[in-house]
């Protein structure tokens, strides 16, 4: 009402705000009757662009946002208190299934925890296969974001293209892992069992293959009018506001932040791989988008380098039947696809962790969420909910 | 939208980055006795403050320009047992790369925890706070609003991570799965010795009860036995009295009835049945009676088309058919698998009572229908022979060439052929297994 007000040059009379007929005076009826009022909206907990059970409260007016309150833990499945009751090779398929578009990285981040209270050296092939593994892990995770970001903003095509090549990843992990989505592949001190035959060759003409898809991706969605119009400028984020809220992922990579742990604390082979990371500039809901983009190309470089460098060798270490972490205290983050995945592993020198802390990417990344969409319109909520890349059970543990 | 390559990132963070111990030494030196124990493990810096100083020392550690914590990373409650609890405060610095971990013990103990809280210095820190009141009750000081709790339900009681708070699960059942391997030292090698793989906790008291019960004479065994054969018997017959009654019948058979059925349906030999019962020790009457049955066929090899076909006749199949008799026709049929051959011939069975074709010989066609034991059928009228069942599922041409575990690669290789992808669903194109020698990969031995 008070645009209106402003606008209107006399009583009963107003000047169009836009279009064809912009800046024509017209007649205003009923203006002194209109009243606005609050309104209360409750989105999910069941709803498509939550990709899960998230619930966001918010108080309306009019078409603006006043506040938004996203009301989590509907999954909320006691995974800490699982692992104090599980010892280390059980809480591998556990931490699989917090964020489950990215098991592998998860398991990584478990094993490279205990490793590193055990001082367990990892043999390099493994190192390798865990870095290979991660990639293709991430790129599975990007691909569906990629697809169902378009998609809740109307573009159907991009989820149908982007699952062809999740299908064909899954299918090439699947040879090695024997899973489609929990790989549990990882194991304290090396992997499960070495690649299959031929698997290297096949990663070698997947990466010419996504990074062919990757680029008609861009264009199908870098190119399209209404897809640029609904994101760009939508939902900015500021550098320091991210910081505050510790999101991490492309969230804070769009928003100038070249922060990425495979770069500032390399963990396995990432030290001796020149590591891209892609950065937005303005933090807004396109940035976040097209930083998720390059981030798919970088980790097909990743994989390249890794087929080019990997050696031959043993991929585990021979381990007492049960692994014990030593007495202490340690925390390792590793860069999941969706941000920075941290435990916090706590020991009491048992073969089950006295207290593990899951630190994840998702819940982070939700709980600027308010920020966001304060003063936001309604129809755009979908292009910032669906531009901050998240996994509900990976919010809720 | 430029990539920046990882070179400059690195440059960046790396000059101003302090190591664990200058940062430990920084913050003694600003906080003085507020620092109550600095410990540096696997290069990571652990800052035991005094609880009332937490605000100002996060607040040091956010504005200082030297350490310029501006990255509030997560918080953890830590069950300390009699001592209470710890909450660990994470933060990292994005501009110089560095960590710190602030740790408070809460003071109140177990009763009433209370930590100050963080949320004016951090956003971040108001749902890190209300998760760690929510798993450990620990009370936020100055936090805006630590209720509703935020991952567990409104009206959830207790403090779920808490150690006093038990994982019900376990402390109804125990682990469900088998026991864990025998602890052996952690001396690294693999060859320690094997543990013997017993059951759970619960199959280890079963074992206990069933040797308790295993000291029985053999007089009571003979007993037993002969109690058993006699019911046997006197379920047998009046099995027949109600077959003589109704000549087609055994339609509505229960599963208990069955047993008494399958007993009838050898019902010209009794004597041997019930002597075969008597000879019989241990095992369910199920179990019995299926071996009763199968001696009282009078068999040598039960597994000829003829004494299958006479055990298969009477429902007795229908029960025992994973069991005695079960494994009896997978015997006769070499090469097959009874889990396997059951979904295959259902369906025939089905169709034939649908069309109304004369049921097999026992006559049930509603239990055959809604049994799907095709067992008396397979081996007695039409069924094909079992070992085409393997034909079917794997030529022997296509066996030869293709060893399993490589099938699935097949299809993921043939793109290296510079082909299109494959439509999912889509047959693999024939020329791919012979190809499959050509472009084998790196580590291939063919």
């Amino acid at each position: 009402m008070t645009d209106l007000e402003t606008m209107t040059t006399e009583r009963g009379q107003g000047l169009l705000p836009g279009g064809p007929g912009e800046g024509m005076l017209v007649e205003v009826r009923g203006e002194g009757e209109l009243t606005t009022q609050d309104m209360n909206l409750n989105i999910g907990p069941q709803h498509p662009a939550t990709h899960g059970v998230l619930r966001v409260v918010i108080d309306l007016d009019g078409e603006k946002i006043r506040r938004a309150q996203p009301i989590i833990g509907y999954m909320h499945r006691g995974f800490e208190k699982l692992a104090e009751a599980r010892d280390y090779r059980q809480i591998m398929a556990l931490v699989n299934r917090h964020d489950w578009l990215s098991a592998f990285n998860n398991e990584l981040g478990v094993a490279i925890a205990v490793e590193r209270m055990m001082e367990l050296e990892v043999p390099d092939r493994a190192q390798w296969i865990r870095v290979l593994m991660a990639e293709w892990n991430r790129i599975l995770n990007h691909l569906m974001f990629v697809g169902s970001f378009g998609l809740e903003l109307g573009a159907i095509t991009p989820v149908f293209f982007a699952f062809r090549e999740r299908e064909d990843i899954q299918h090439l992990m699947e040879s090695a892992t024997g899973g489609r989505l929990h790989f549990s592949y990882a194991r304290v001190g090396g992997l499960k069992e070495d690649l299959p035959r031929g698997f290297l060759a096949a990663s070698a003409q997947m990466t010419k293959n996504v990074r062919v898809r990757n680029a008609e991706y861009r264009d199908l969605l870098q190119g399209n009018e209404i897809f640029v119009a609904r994101t760009r400028g939508v939902g900015p984020l500021p550098r320091d506001v991210a910081a505050s809220y510790g999101v991490t992922g492309p969230t804070l990579q769009a928003t100038g932040v070249p922060e990425d742990s495979r770069v500032t604390e390399p963990y396995e082979k990432y030290g001796e791989i020149d590591v891209k990371v892609p950065v937005g500039t303005n933090g807004d809901s396109y940035d976040r988008f097209m930083v998720l983009l390059d981030r798919i190309d970088a980790s097909c470089d990743i994989i390249d380098h890794v087929l080019d460098n990997i050696t031959s060798g043993p991929v585990k270490t021979n381990l007492p039947k049960v692994v014990k972490a030593p007495e202490g205290a340690i925390y390792v983050r590793t860069e999941n696809p969706l941000g920075q995945c941290g435990y916090y592993l706590v020991s009491d020198g048992k073969k089950n962790p006295w207290r593990l802390k899951m630190r994840t990417p998702s819940f982070n990344n939700i709980a600027a969420m308010p920020y966001l969409l304060d003063g936001a319109l309604l129809s755009d909520m979908i292009a910032i909910l669906g531009s901050v890349f998240f996994v509900v059970g990976d919010v809720d543990r | 939208m430029t990539p920046t390559s990882s070179a400059s990132v690195a440059a960046g963070a790396g000059t101003s980055r302090m190591e664990a111990d200058a940062l430990a030494e920084f913050l003694r030196e600003r906080l003085g006795e507020a620092v109550q124990d600095v410990s540096i493990t696997f290069g990571q810096l652990t800052v035991t403050l005094e609880p009332a100083s937490l605000p100002e020392a996060a607040r040091l550690c956010r504005d200082a320009p030297e350490l310029d914590f501006d990255f509030y990373d997560h918080n953890a409650g830590v069950d300390l047992g009699e001592e209470g609890f710890a909450v660990v405060t994470h933060l990292y610095s994005l501009s110089h790369g560095h960590h710190v971990m602030l740790r408070v013990v809460a003071p109140g103990g177990r009763e009433a925890p209370k930590v100050p809280t963080l949320t004016h210095l951090w956003r971040g820190a108001d749902w890190h706070e209300r998760e760690v009141y929510d798993m450990f009750g620990i009370d936020f000081e100055g936090h805006p609003g630590l209720l509703p709790r935020i991952l567990t339900v409104t009206n959830f009681e207790g403090f779920p991570l808490r150690k006093d708070f038990l994982l019900s699960t376990r402390e109804a059942k125990p682990w469900p799965g088998l026991k864990e391997p025998k602890e052996v030292g952690t001396d690294g090698d693999g060859s320690a010795p094997e543990a013997p793989t017993a059951g759970g906790r619960s199959s280890e008291e079963g074992a206990d009860a069933t040797a308790a019960q295993a000291p029985v004479s053999a007089e009571e065994k003979a007993q037993a036995s002969q109690i058993r054969a006699e019911r046997a018997r006197a379920k047998a017959a009046a099995m027949r009295a109600q077959k003589a009654a109704e000549k087609e019948a055994a339609q509505a058979a229960t599963s208990e009835e069955a047993v008494a059925a399958g007993m009838a349906g050898s019902d010209d030999e009794p004597d041997a049945q019930a002597a075969a019962a008597e000879k019989t020790t241990g095992g369910d009457t199920a179990g019995e009676g299926a071996a009763a049955v199968a001696a009282a066929a009078g068999e040598p090899e039960p597994q000829t088309p003829g004494g299958a076909a006479d055990i298969a006749r009477s429902d007795i199949a229908k029960d025992a058919a994973a069991g005695a008799v079960g494994g009896d026709t997978a015997a006769g049929a070499p090469g097959d698998r009874p889990g396997t051959e059951q979904p295959v011939h259902d369906p025939e069975s089905e169709a034939k009572v649908g069309e109304g074709a004369p049921p097999a010989p026992s006559g049930a066609p509603g239990v055959e229908a809604e049994g799907r034991h095709g067992g008396a059928e397979r081996q007695g009228t039409d069924a094909p022979p079992a070992p085409s069942y393997g034909e079917r599922s794997y030529p022997p041409d296509e066996e030869e060439e293709r060893p399993a575990p490589s099938d699935t690669l097949d299809e993921v290789i043939h793109f290296e052929r510079g082909q299109a992808p494959r439509a999912p669903g889509a047959a693999p194109p024939d020329k791919a297994v012979p190809d499959d020698d050509e472009d084998a990969g790196p580590g291939d031995e063919r």
